[in-house]
């Protein structure tokens, strides 16, 4: 019985702190990131928006506002099948945000997309 | 329906054991969000919970929920394999499951006489569920 009292005792403090830990957080401060950064923001595990343009052929910097209590990254995908995704970002857990600098990416369409929630994708367009 | 309590201290510590390493796999799953990692979780704290409610059909069929929990860790683990990322929780979550693996099975060869007899009591009773008999045993009883 006693073991049976310490592992519903834990299932409901780990339910209750990953409940307490949810989305909605504030957004970050700009300010600490580079102006020319472009922006995605993770909410409701998805990525809201959809598509940033990038300029081509330059790197640049990208950072990720995780507003979610869970972990996500952004990787960007090669744009023809089978190729080498040409960026993968750290995953991290929100709220918080977190700058990537990506490498120069040739132009043309890509698709991005958290490793941890598959689901989540967004679009890079390089022009 | 309070089923026998065990007092094997090694029995209990195994089954503790167990029992906390799916409760914490359970909530790191919980904590990742969305539905496949959700659903995950609710497989976990089922499980956890079959493995300890002190009530007799849990007790009886104790047994095929530890062999419900190794096929169920391995799969997560299988699954991370094929298409999970790769970071420091997940490798952390990975570790713990692996120790679940190797617990279960010494609680198996404790409690259930090893995985190939737990194997042999989960086709029996498969087989009794779906009127299959050995041909021999079928054999016999037509005469």
């Amino acid at each position: 019985m006693t073991v049976w009292r310490a592992s519903l005792a834990t299932l409901v403090l780990g339910i209750a702190l990953t409940a307490c830990g949810g989305s909605g957080a504030p957004a970050v401060q700009q300010s600490s990131f580079p102006a020319d950064a472009v922006w995605v923001v993770a909410r409701g595990d998805a990525f809201a928006g959809g598509s940033v343009a990038v300029p081509a052929g330059a790197p640049f910097s990208l950072v990720l506002d995780n507003r979610d209590g869970t972990p996500h990254n952004v990787t960007i995908l090669a744009n023809e099948p089978g190729g080498k995704s040409p960026f993968v970002g750290e995953v991290f857990s929100g709220p918080s945000a977190r700058l990537y600098s990506v490498p120069a990416l040739p132009a043309g369409t890509y698709q991005f997309r958290c490793d941890v929630h598959p689901g989540m994708t967004g679009t890079i367009v390089a022009g | 329906m309070i089923a026998r309590r065990s007092t094997d201290p090694v029995e209990l510590a195994l089954r503790g054991a167990v029992a906390a390493l799916t409760v914490a796999t359970a909530w790191i799953h919980f904590s990742l969000g969305g539905l496949l990692f959700t659903l995950n979780g609710l497989g976990y704290t089922t499980l956890a919970v079959a493995l300890v409610v002190p009530i007799s059909i849990a007790t009886r069929f104790r047994w095929l929920v530890r062999l419900a929990l190794l096929g169920f860790t391995a799969m997560t683990i299988a699954g991370w394999v094929a298409f999970g990322a790769r970071y420091d929780v997940a490798y952390i979550d990975k570790g713990l499951e692996l120790l679940l693996i190797g617990l279960l099975l010494a609680d198996i060869w404790r409690a259930d006489g090893g995985i190939v007899e737990a194997l042999r009591r989960l086709i029996g009773l498969a087989a009794s569920l779906l009127g299959w008999r050995p041909g021999k045993e079928a054999a016999a009883d037509s005469k």
